[in-house]
């Protein structure tokens, strides 16, 4: 099959997926308080979370095409992450998400939030699969650049249990490289935290 | 998915733009799910323009949410552009442009109307709510500055901009952006252009600022380092679409139309709208590129024909240009569809009736050509001088060359500083063969007035003041787009205001000098210092500075 059919068949099943997933959040909205809460709102994380990682394809896919272009624009980054937390659509069972207090935060900075956004979502939903008791987000100034990091207490990189297609970090990828400022291109890190867990982080120049 | 309903978004009376029904269908829920009740939709730019301008003296919108991609020949940008600049909607109506991951890159180019923010599909309620709510905060941060700018006061916009700005907090970058245009304004442009420069200092190649800061470069008068800005950013970011148009405006300030008209071409593939067209379809015409010109006319003629921008004046431009391309059945047959319609225009009548008897006379009916330039030379009375120039065409066309000779003369000295103007009557002097008559006949009438100012102004300093105010308004009715000569005349009168009082005619009189003159010499000193003093002036009496 030719790669423009399967990317306009995938971008014909996104838009579906996407209508699917606004009926689900209005249905778990609606039995909030009954006895369908658990399973509706299982229901609506798990059609959210198919077509982000739907999108999250189509998006690699189009930077291995044309590569992605980064539209910046000031934010501010607490504000930001806050945002992307309120956003997150999880599964009833998931662990607990909090932000940690910024480091050394900028009132603003310059940055594509769509794409930003996505790569934490990414981050976050990978987190969740290790996570013992929380995920934490957060961000700060290093070195010039602004850090968005997500740290979970799972058992840390290496010791890996469940299967990883990989999207997710070749996502994060392209997106710290459409992150350019004069000579400095951003970047992800990912490592073990002193404490335990694992740690990934997006470096925004 | 708990969301807290906000108040100040459920109040919100919204307009939802999107050709696909499921899509309005979606948008609809979220907006629900955020409690926004009063949701108006449209499928088509067309129902949309409807809908604006049904609800606008009712219940106006504060909220349209638009696809970009509208079908039927216009998209969300085009459509932005024209309500934005027909100003169908309250400046602080928020526009939210829906886009397709796929085309997000091509979407966001710079341009004078940006969307408030952009929306990319699939999103959800919270994510909307997110926005509106980033929205609110930046509007409310802004808004002591926003509402000085309204009511005319830059001054005090300015003082509240830097505040913002000085403070290096959120929104800093919002502020340097207002601050700059207050100072375009104002016609500060050295000011204006140390701002776009700090914006940069603080993030390298910010679009924004490179457009402004090209810009002020221009309006500075340093063209050689404008256009060179210009050509460094499309060469970064060949989509930036003000670029091409400022490249294009220094070279036809420069006199340098083939470029000119390069760099309109590019702007309207780029993001192609009628007035674009029109723009490049004009410039084309003026480099006697007919073929290129055609194209562009007819394309504005088709995509304005069901449209509010329709004007019966672009029919006559693509008619003159069948005309002189040899095709007088296509003439007509472009003027008939807005003929009736546009009956009490009479700039467009006399163009549709010279057209008609340049086309009688090719076909050989002297006598339908003769009544046809009646009755073009019956309406081009008090005509603009593009109507005057295709009627004199007309009469040189038809062997009235003494009419046509008059037509020329007035129409270039309404405007003798006007070098398009004199340019298109130096071409059709040219095809008529008649180069001779803007040296002598046009040249004189300018001599005669210069010389009246020169005396008018001698009169005014032996205090012999309404000998100079009658032979310098004399002046001004000979060459009423003449710069020198409405300073002078603006300086005599303002001398009459400050000597003998205020003088309700007098004032309105200085009232027309002025906004004329802004519109021609907008920021030159002197005319700042005039607009000045006549505001004090005013002021002093107690009149207040409103105009």
């Amino acid at each position: 099959m030719k790669d423009a059919l399967i990317a306009a068949v995938v971008h014909d099943l996104k838009n579906a997926l996407a209508s699917l997933t606004t009926s689900t959040g209005d249905i778990a909205r609606r039995s909030a308080g009954t006895e369908l809460e658990f399973d509706t709102s299982k229901l609506h994380a798990t059609t959210m979370a198919l077509s982000q990682r739907l999108i999250a394809f189509l998006t690699l896919y189009r930077s291995g095409q044309a590569g992605l272009g980064a539209q910046l624009r000031d934010n501010t980054p607490e504000d930001f992450l806050r945002e992307v937390v309120a956003g997150l659509v999880l599964p009833p069972e998931a662990v607990s998400i909090r932000t940690a207090a910024s480091e050394d935060s900028t009132p603003f900075w310059y940055f594509d939030d769509y794409l930003t956004r996505m790569a934490l979502e990414a981050a976050v939903h990978n987190a969740l699969r290790y996570a013992r008791s929380e995920v934490v987000l957060a961000c700060g100034m290093r070195n010039g650049f602004l850090v968005f990091s997500v740290a979970d207490d799972g058992p840390g990189l290496g010791a890996d249990g469940a299967p990883s297609t990989g999207l997710g970090t070749a996502l994060c990828e392209a997106i710290a490289q459409a992150h350019t400022n004069g000579e400095r291109v951003g970047k992800v890190v990912l490592r073990n935290r002193r404490e335990g867990g694992a740690l990934f982080e997006l470096w925004l120049p | 998915m708990a969301i807290i309903q906000n108040s100040r978004i459920s109040k919100l009376k919204a307009l939802l733009i999107d050709d696909m029904s499921s899509m309005r269908v979606n948008l609809r829920t979220q907006l629900q799910q955020l409690g926004v009740g009063d949701v108006a939709q449209a499928a088509s730019a067309a129902e949309a323009l409807k809908a604006i301008g049904a609800r606008a003296a009712t219940k106006p919108f504060d909220l349209v949410l638009c696809d970009y991609n509208l079908g039927g020949g216009t998209n969300g940008q085009q459509l932005l552009e024209y309500v934005r600049a027909k100003k169908l909607l309250q400046p602080v109506t928020i526009w939210f442009m829906v886009t397709a991951e796929s085309s997000y890159d091509s979407v966001a180019v710079a341009s004078d109307y940006a969307p408030d923010d952009y929306l990319i599909k699939p999103f959800t309620a919270a994510n909307l709510e997110g926005r509106l709510l980033r929205h609110f905060e930046r509007q409310d941060a802004l808004e002591p500055a926003l509402k000085r700018m309204a009511g005319g006061d830059l001054e005090g916009a300015l003082t509240e901009l830097s505040r913002i700005a000085g403070s290096g907090a959120k929104f800093t970058m919002d502020a340097l952006r207002l601050k700059a245009r207050c100072l375009t304004e104002l016609h500060r442009h050295d000011e204006a252009k140390g701002v776009f420069a700090q914006a940069l200092s603080i993030r390298q190649r910010l679009p924004w600022a490179e457009l402004g800061f090209a810009r002020a470069l221009r309006d500075a008068g340093e063209m050689e380092k404008a256009h060179a800005a210009a050509v460094a950013m499309v060469a970064v970011n060949p989509t930036l679409v003000g670029a091409h148009e400022l490249m294009a405006e220094i070279h036809q300030a420069r006199g340098e139309d083939a470029q000119a008209v390069e760099a309109l071409r590019k702007a309207e593939s780029i993001v192609p709208s009628a007035e674009r067209a029109r723009a490049l379809g004009e410039m084309a015409v003026r480099c006697g590129d007919l073929e290129l010109a055609k194209t562009a006319y007819a394309k504005v003629v088709t995509a304005t024909r069901a449209s509010v921008t329709k004007t019966p004046y672009d029919n006559a431009a693509l008619a003159q240009i069948y005309m002189d391309t040899g095709d007088a059945a296509k003439a007509l047959e472009v003027l008939k569809p807005v003929q009736r319609e546009y009956g009490g225009e009479r700039g467009f009548q006399a163009i549709a009736a010279a057209v008609e008897a340049r086309a009688h006379q090719e076909a050989g009916d002297e006598a339908a050509a003769g009544a046809a330039l009646t009755r073009a030379l019956e309406f081009a009375k008090h005509a603009e001088p593009g109507a005057a120039l295709a009627v004199s065409r007309a009469c040189f066309a038809l062997g009235e060359d003494e009419a046509g000779e008059r037509l020329v003369t007035d129409a270039v000295c309404s405007d003798h500083e006007d070098l398009q103007l004199v340019a298109a009557a130096r071409r059709l002097l040219k095809d008529a063969g008649r180069e001779d008559v803007i040296s002598r006949a046009v040249d004189a009438q300018v001599q005669n007035m210069l010389a009246m100012t020169e005396k008018a102004l001698a009169l005014a300093k032996k205090a012999q003041l309404t000998e100079a105010q009658t032979i310098i308004a004399e002046a001004v009715a000979g060459l009423p787009k003449n710069v020198g000569v409405l300073v002078a005349a603006a300086q005599i009168n303002l001398l009459v205001l400050s000597q003998q009082g205020l003088d309700l005619e007098v004032v309105t009189r200085v009232r027309e000098y002025l906004g004329t003159l802004d519109a021609l010499a907008r920021g030159t000193e002197r005319v700042v210092k005039m607009q000045a003093y006549f505001k004090e002036l005013l002021r002093k009496a107690g009149t207040g500075g409103g105009t």
